[in-house]
């Protein structure tokens, strides 16, 4: 209260000056009227005009008087030094008379002139980037530079070696100028290179370099096959000219190309072309064993699609069965010579056609060609497009087990497809062959055109390239010594053995070779070749099917056990 | 106790005599081999019902507890595998009694351990008379013998997670024929834990009924009908836990075995004849024939997806898989894979039939006692697999058919006719006995594989010998040492597979006094092409694949020690110690498809061989009650082959359970006991196998009132 007290006469001092009372100082209240002011007063500018401010530098407002001394306003919200430009500061002023004085403007250039520092430096990594640690090991920074030699902060806090996982490192630098350099992120990798990591490593590495690129080449060889100036479209126009011949020939050698590209995709049916029974697969090719038999084209089925094609206006390859399409139907198509149908006698649809003329039944069989041609690049279209959107979820860590599995399964084509049913099956060495039957010709796979061997051939070829592409490496992190390699002669052996066939007998097909076991000599001959294959012999593809059965056994065996993957099809244990 | 001269004081005469195979107190003191009798007064300690139990305080015997009540018990003996007990010879009276012993071994019936009246576990030369597996050694199972007067018992036993136990016994003996009826029933709700609830137990009952004629004939002679019937009916699965969720709840059940059910009818006729002609000779003829039926739905895997073992193995690589186990997610049809669950009902039909004749005779000869002993066996058993495989999708933790009609997965049929003879002379002179032995077997099989359409085909004759050796060195002290070649048929169809031989060894001393027996046993066995029996499924294990066997060998030290002290004349003190010591190791590098084993390199240690086992018994009793407390130690096993010390591959834990039995004596007809087993309520990986974790029992409270009238 007494402080109060002792102030109050400053409180009254404050309110009488704030109020304008007291004091003598101010003008009087009714002044004599001078004459009237109409001359404006004139702004002189302080400092340079134009004035030159540097890129990122500090602009100084220098100012500006009138000659009458009012008050002069400055306009200089325009100015942007970390713009290179040129502005405009405005200088505007009035007297009381209410003259306004002509505006001044003064020109505020920033300019880079090179004395100062507007580049950010630019940080450069020094080791591998994305870099690889393994798990629970030493995270060693690598380090990096600025390309004006400034400090980098490197924040690696983030790196969890305990943990498998990407982790990023950022770094930072800042020049003296204060140019920020763009951050750069290094991906450190902590895996555990025993485990999934790897898996996962060549998992992705088979997806994206094998499988996917098949897929692209297979669809672009279909599409090429069944484009309306395509070769099945120019055979079809041919007929009846003297180029039918060649035509023929050129459309045939293109159904072999695309067969090449089917039959590197058959070693990984795994995704899109196994989903819903491998519909998507079947459409494009089929040939499929199963329950230790194999299903085949129906060529009576076909005929008779020939003849629905040609009278059904609402005939659509899309929904006619798997056993009368495909690259299947297409070689019966075009390299069958006899145009004859294949049906019994009773089948009503092709009760006419033998009486049909030759180039008629040509024109009709080339007219389902080009239909199913179609159907084959839609789908074979279809599969490659559904990986796109597929690929993440296939190479998924998270997944791995399951998905390296489906993979792994995806090679044993090479013993039920290539082995059983296109070789051994046909020759009478395997169970898909009753014992009944001395051979079983008609599981040969594209007997038209005598190519079986050639597919057999390249099945193993992509199955080699597919082994080699890190399951060899993995298989020898557990196998004892260099396993792979050894499996990989194996499979150098068969195709040395085909080459070596296909070399010394060019016009001998597996049609031929089981169409001459005709005996139980015979049948001994072969079940000898395939059992000693090293032994040259009459039948050198009975051989040749000991040489696969090699190569699947270490499938069925080495092959699971060092992966760590199930035989497929195989039941968990029973412990019987 | 067991294997003390005392053990067997309450045996009887001939009536018992003729299914016991070690013989009675006095053969007992000479045998020159290590032979293990468990006394019904042992056996009634502690209650149990769990073979695994009983016999793993065994020496020299090795356990795998599977689902904690040893339904299915998993027994193995000086290195024979434990895998289903399939490796040794499994005897119900001195009948085989696994369903399909040469054809399928593997024990999916055994007889309730709680009609057990004695046990007996035959190691070394004397294994060599019970075929046909002898590389490890055999279990012979007695059953009660008709009593001598008339005899009614109940005996009801409640507990944890609702077990319960009547067991009523009725015995009528006449002037010359006694009849013995014994009726069990026992199960439990299970301690298991399924997700989304349902049940885990089981149920089992068990009837027997037989019948013993000794006629008033010139000869003694004795005639015996046993009548038996046994089914079961069990929520029991394949599948354990992954070990994180082991630890958190080892009790746990993942909701894709809710389906899962074992159900098994068992029927038997066994018929013995015992004949006492003159001048020392016994006649012994035995004929059997046992039904065995089982239909097992249990998940299986994923149809064309991963297997459940690799799922529970590396979780994080399997991250759907491992969800829809759990029923956390729904099957997603269509997608990568569609992770189908298949539970299929592997039915199998068993019978197992033959009869078997055993002679002995007594003689003196040369100034040396001669006990021959001549046995001749021709049997026959077979098992018609049908596995029917079910697919069920994940739907909001319940498993739903998908309605997909799912081909056989195995389909066949596989028989066995074998002839056995086995001849034996123990021959003693002054403290001296040796036995030579020798047992051949001339076995043919065949295996008709329907969905592969083959018939496989083979034979296989083998003959091997055994000598045992015992010196009496003091009254109580013995030596004792034995060498004998061991098999262990390959199954029938295995074409090119050479049965599983061994070559055992074992050599100690054995002490008997009135209040103090024990014995000190060094073993080792020598197996040649260890065979990892290939499971039924496995479609690669026909015709000239490589199933590669290999060679390992099995060593180690058994002890046993017994005694008692009479504290004053009010008390009866018993104590018991147990120990074995083992060491394994392959002696060669090779790979089977035996799941087992896999990739194996020399110098691995073998699976399922625990480094130590012990047991630790006290028991104190009075007239008017009795307590008994049991340690068990079971160290930590190794579950593949490998060598490192530890960290590599799957281990099962160490393992100290204590059962503590305190029993009232109320009158002479009614004893009122309270058990406790796993007091401590450790909890352990018992196995990884089947599939994933498995737990031991937990602590669990019983109850038992047994009333004789």
């Amino acid at each position: 209260m007494n402080r109060l007290q002792s102030l109050s006469p400053l409180f009254l001092l404050v309110f009488l000056t704030a109020c304008g009372g007291g004091g003598g100082s101010s003008a009087p209240e009714n002044p004599v009227q001078p004459p009237a002011d109409t001359t404006a007063p004139v702004i002189t500018l302080n400092g340079d005009n134009p004035q030159e401010v540097e890129f990122n530098g500090e602009y100084v407002e220098a100012g500006a008087s009138t000659d009458t001394g009012e008050t002069v306003v400055i306009d200089s919200s325009a100015v942007n030094t970390s713009t290179v430009g040129s502005y405009e500061v405005t200088y505007n002023a009035s007297d009381a008379a209410g003259n306004q004085a002509v505006e001044q403007t003064r020109t505020v250039n920033v300019a880079d002139n090179g004395s100062g520092d507007v580049t950010a430096p630019v940080i450069t990594l020094n080791g591998d980037n994305p870099q690889t640690v393994e798990l629970n090991g030493t995270y060693v920074e690598a380090g990096a530079t600025t390309d004006t030699g400034e400090q980098v902060d490197i924040d690696s806090s983030a790196v969890d070696t305990s943990a498998v996982g990407s982790y990023e490192v950022i770094y930072t630098a800042t020049d003296a100028a204060g140019n920020a350099a763009t951050p750069v992120v290094r991906t450190i990798n902590v895996v555990d290179s025993s485990a999934a990591a790897t898996k996962l490593s060549v998992l992705t590495s088979i997806v994206d370099q094998i499988v996917i690129p098949n897929y692209k080449a297979l669809s672009d060889e279909a599409a090429a096959f069944s484009a309306a100036d395509g070769p099945v479209a120019a055979y079809c126009d041919a007929l009846e000219t003297d180029t039918e011949a060649t035509a023929l020939a050129d459309a045939q050698d293109a159904w072999k190309s695309v067969m090449h590209e089917v039959q590197k995709t058959e070693l990984h049916i795994i995704g899109p072309a196994a989903k819903n029974n491998s519909s998507l697969r079947n459409r494009v090719y089929f040939y499929q064993e199963k329950d230790n038999s194999v299903d085949t084209l129906s060529t009576c089925a076909t005929d008779a699609a020939v003849v629905n094609a040609n009278s059904q206006s609402d005939f659509q390859v899309s929904a006619t069965p798997n056993n009368q399409r495909s690259l299947s139907a297409i070689e019966y198509l075009l390299f069958n010579t006899n145009l004859d149908h294949t049906c019994s006698s009773n089948v009503p649809a092709v009760a006419d056609w033998n009486a049909l003329s030759d180039v008629e039944r040509k024109s009709q069989r080339c007219v389902l060609s080009a239909l199913i041609a179609e159907d084959v690049a839609v789908n074979a279209e279809q599969i490659h497009a559904d990986w796109g959107p597929y690929r993440d979820s296939f190479v998924n860590p998270d997944e791995i087990g399951t998905t390296f599995e489906l993979m792994t399964d995806g090679l044993f084509y090479f013993e039920k497809h290539t082995k059983s049913a296109k070789l051994n099956g046909p020759l009478g060495n395997d169970v898909v062959c009753p014992d009944d039957q001395l051979t079983c010709p008609d599981y040969i796979e594209s007997p038209y055109s005598e190519m079986s061997l050639e597919h057999i051939k390249v099945n193993t070829e992509q199955f080699m390239e597919i082994f080699s592409s890190g399951l060899d490496e993995l298989a020898d992190e557990i196998a004892p010594g260099s396993w792979s390699n050894t499996f990989k002669g194996l499979i150098n052996d068969v195709i040395d053995k085909i080459n070596t066939i296909q070399a010394s007998n060019p016009d001998d097909s597996l049609s031929d070779q089981v169409a001459s076991i005709t005996s139980t000599d015979d049948r001994a001959a072969c079940d000898s070749a395939y059992g000693s294959p090293d032994t040259e012999s009459e039948l050198p593809m009975c051989s040749l099917g000991g040489l696969v059965k090699r190569v699947t056994d270490d499938l069925k065996i080495d092959f699971v056990t060092y992966l760590g993957v199930r035989l497929p099809d195989s039941a968990g244990g029973d412990n019987d | 106790m067991f294997t003390s001269v005392n053990a067997t004081s309450n045996v009887p005469d001939p009536v018992i005599k003729e299914v016991l195979i070690i013989g009675t107190k006095e053969e007992k003191q000479r045998l020159p081999g290590s032979a293990i009798q468990i006394s019904a007064e042992d056996l009634s300690k502690q209650s149990y019902s769990d073979l695994n139990q009983i016999v793993s305080s065994v020496p020299g015997v090795y356990v795998r507890e599977e689902d904690g009540y040893g339904l299915r018990p998993n027994i193995g003996i000086r290195g024979a595998t434990s895998d289903r007990s399939q490796k040794i010879t499994l005897m119900e009276d001195g009948v085989l009694i696994a369903p399909a012993p040469y054809t399928a071994p593997a024990a999916y019936y055994i007889t309730n351990a709680s009609r057990l009246y004695a046990l007996e576990v035959l190691k070394g030369p004397s294994a060599i008379q019970s075929g046909p597996h002898t590389v490890g050694g055999a279990i012979n199972l007695v059953t009660r013998p008709v009593p001598k007067e008339d005899f009614n018992e109940i005996d009801l036993t409640f507990g944890s997670d609702g077990y319960q136990k009547i067991a009523a016994t009725s015995a009528y003996v006449g002037d010359n024929i006694g009849v013995l009826l014994e009726g069990l029933r026992y199960g439990s709700d299970g301690f298991k834990e399924l997700d989304g609830g349902g049940d885990s137990g089981f149920t089992r009952n068990d009837v027997n009924i037989k019948t013993q004629w000794t006629p008033e004939t010139d000869l003694l002679q004795t005639l015996t009908i046993k009548l038996g019937f046994a089914d079961e009916d069990a929520n029991e699965t394949y599948l354990g836990l992954t070990d994180d969720d082991f630890s958190a709840s080892p009790e746990r059940r993942y909701a894709g075995s809710q389906l899962d059910r074992f159900q098994s009818q068992h029927r038997q006729i066994h018929l013995s004849h015992l004949l006492y002609l003159k001048d020392g000779l016994e006649l012994s003829t035995k004929l059997y024939r046992n039904e065995y039926h089982r239909s097992w739905n249990k998940i299986g895997g994923f149809i064309d997806g991963p297997k459940v073992q690799d799922v529970l193995n590396q979780p994080g690589a399997y991250t759907s898989a491992y969800r829809i186990l759990q029923g956390l997610q729904d099957s997603v049809v269509g997608d990568f894979t569609d992770l189908t669950i298949d539970v299929t009902d592997n039915d199998r039909e068993y019978s197992s039939q033959g009869i078997q004749f055993d002679i002995t005779k007594n003689a003196d000869l040369f100034g040396f006692q001669h006990s021959v002993k001549l046995g001749l066996r021709y049997h026959q058993d077979d098992v018609r697999r049908r596995h029917q495989t079910r697919s069920y999708l994940m739907r909001a933790q319940n498993l739903v058919s998908d309605g997909i009609a799912r081909p056989l997965k195995t389909n066949n049929y596989a028989q066995t006719d074998a002839f056995a003879v086995w001849l034996s002379n123990d021959i003693s002179w002054s403290s001296w006995t040796l036995n030579v032995g020798v047992r051949h077997e001339d076995i043919s099989g065949s295996v008709d594989d329907k969905l592969a359409g083959t018939l496989l085909e083979n034979t296989q004759s083998i003959t091997a010998p055994g000598l045992g050796l015992h010196r009496q060195l003091t009254e109580n002290l013995g030596f004792l040492a034995g060498i004998y070649v061991g098999f262990s048929p390959s199954g029938p169809g295995k074409s090119g597979a050479e049965s599983e031989e061994s070559v055992n060894v074992e050599y100690g001393f054995r002490y008997l006094a009135d209040d103090f027996s024990g014995e000190l046993i060094a073993f080792k066995s020598d197996y040649d092409n260890l065979l990892g029996r290939c499971r039924a499924s496995d479609s690669d294990c026909q015709v000239g694949q490589e199933f590669s066997g290999g060679n390992a060998e099995v060593s180690g030290v058994e002890l046993t020690a017994q005694g008692q002290y009479e504290l004053n004349d009010a008390f009866l003190l018993t104590s018991q110690l147990n120990y074995t010591y083992s060491e394994s190791k392959f002696k060669s590098t090779f790979f089977s498809q035996f799941s087992q084993w896999g990739l194996v390199s020399k110098g691995d240690e073998l699976p399922y061989i625990p480094k130590h086992t012990s047991s630790l018994k006290f028991g104190m009793e009075s007239d008017q009650w009795g307590l008994d407390i049991a340690v068990k130690y079971q160290h930590g096993m190794r579950e593949t082959p490998g060598s490192s010390v530890s960290g590599d591959g799957l281990h099962t834990d160490n393992l100290t359970t204590i059962d503590v039995s305190a029993v009232w004596f109320t009158n002479k007809d009614i004893d009122i006991k309270l058990l406790v087993r796993n007091i401590t309520d450790e909890s352990a990986i018992v196995s990884h196998r089947p599939y994933g974790a498995r737990p031991n029992l937990p602590r669990t409270l019983l109850a038992q009132v047994k009333l004789r009238f």
